[in-house]
C-alpha cells in the first residue's frame, strides 16, 4: 500500500496522526494557491480552515483510492468561486468588462514575506495577480503546482483542451504583463 | 499579443516554479490543526439531517419567495389595471 493509501485509510478511521500528516504535507501549497488565486491573505487562511475542516469531516466516505492533492485543490478552488458569488461587487469582472480602472494589487505579505522573496518573486506575484481569475488558476496549477495539465482540468471542471487553451492565453498575458513591468 | 513559443514556456515555468511556498502564522496553524480535530471527531450528521439542510429548505424558500412574487405583482396589476 502506497503512503498516500496508508494516510487515507488512517483518516478514513478517523486517526488524528493521518489528518496531522497529512495537514503538515498539503498546507504550505494549498495555502499559497489560495493566496495567489484570492490575492487576499485573510480570505486564504480562512478558505484553507474550511479546506481541511472539510477533508476531517468527509473522512469518513472517502474513497480508498483518493488523491489527496487533487482533492484538496478541487475544493479549496471550489470555496473560493463560492465565496466569489457571494460578494456582490466583483472588481474582477468589472475590469474585465472595463467598468473599473485597472491597478495594481498585491497579495497582503507579512513582514517575512517581504524579507524572503526577491525583487523578481515579487514582479511575477503582481504579474501573476493581474491576470483574470480563469487564466490564473490555470497557470497557478500547472505552472507553479506542477500539476499534469488533465488533472488541473479535472480540479477547474473543464476540458483539457480547453484548459490547454487558458494555459496558452494565461501564459501569454503573463509574459506581456511582465514585460510591462 | 503573440502565443509564447516553446523556449518561452520553459523560461516563464522556471520563473513560475522558483515562486516559494507561504503559509499561515503559527497561532493560525494549530488553530485549523484544532478544528480539523474536531471534525474528525465530530458525529456524522444524519443522511435525514442533510437532506433537509441540503434539499428541503432551500426548495421551501424558493417556494415561499415565488409565491410573495407571484402574490405582489398580481397585487400591484390589479392595482393599476382598476
Amino acid at each position: 500500500m502506497s503512503d498516500e493509501a496508508q494516510l487515507v485509510a488512517g483518516l478514513r478511521r478517523g486517526d488524528r496522526e493521518a489528518f496531522d500528516a497529512i495537514y503538515d504535507r498539503y498546507r504550505p501549497r494549498v495555502f499559497a494557491f489560495l493566496a495567489r488565486l484570492s490575492g487576499d491573505r485573510a480570505l486564504a487562511e480562512d478558505l484553507l480552515q474550511e479546506t481541511f475542516v472539510r477533508l476531517a469531516r468527509r473522512a469518513p466516505d472517502l474513497d480508498p483510492a483518493t488523491r489527496l492533492r487533487p482533492w484538496l485543490f478541487t475544493v479549496a478552488r471550489n470555496l473560493f468561486i463560492d465565496h466569489r458569488r457571494w460578494v456582490v461587487l466583483d472588481f474582477d469582472r468589472l475590469r474585465d468588462l472595463a467598468l473599473w480602472p485597472s491597478r495594481p494589487r498585491r497579495v497582503d505579505e507579512t513582514p517575512f514575506d517581504l524579507t524572503e522573496a526577491s525583487e523578481a518573486e515579487r514582479r511575477i506575484e503582481a504579474a501573476l495577480l493581474d491576470l483574470p481569475t480563469k487564466y490564473r488558476e490555470a497557470v497557478l496549477l500547472v505552472g507553479i503546482e506542477g500539476l499534469a495539465p488533465n488533472e488541473a482540468a479535472n480540479i477547474l471542471g473543464v476540458r483539457p483542451d480547453a484548459l490547454r487553451q487558458r494555459l496558452s492565453r494565461g501564459r501569454a498575458l503573463l509574459r506581456d504583463r511582465l514585460e510591462k513591468r | 499579443m503573440s502565443q509564447a513559443g516553446p523556449d518561452e514556456v520553459e523560461h516563464l515555468d522556471e520563473a513560475l516554479s522558483t515562486l516559494g511556498e507561504r503559509d499561515v502564522e503559527t497561532w493560525r496553524r494549530e488553530n485549523i490543526r484544532r478544528r480539523g480535530h474536531e471534525a474528525l471527531g465530530a458525529p456524522r450528521r444524519s443522511k435525514l439531517a442533510h437532506g433537509y439542510r441540503r434539499y428541503f429548505e432551500p426548495a421551501l424558500v424558493a417556494t415561499v419567495c415565488a409565491i410573495h412574487l407571484v402574490w405582489a405583482f398580481g397585487t400591484t396589476a390589479s392595482i393599476l389595471l382598476r
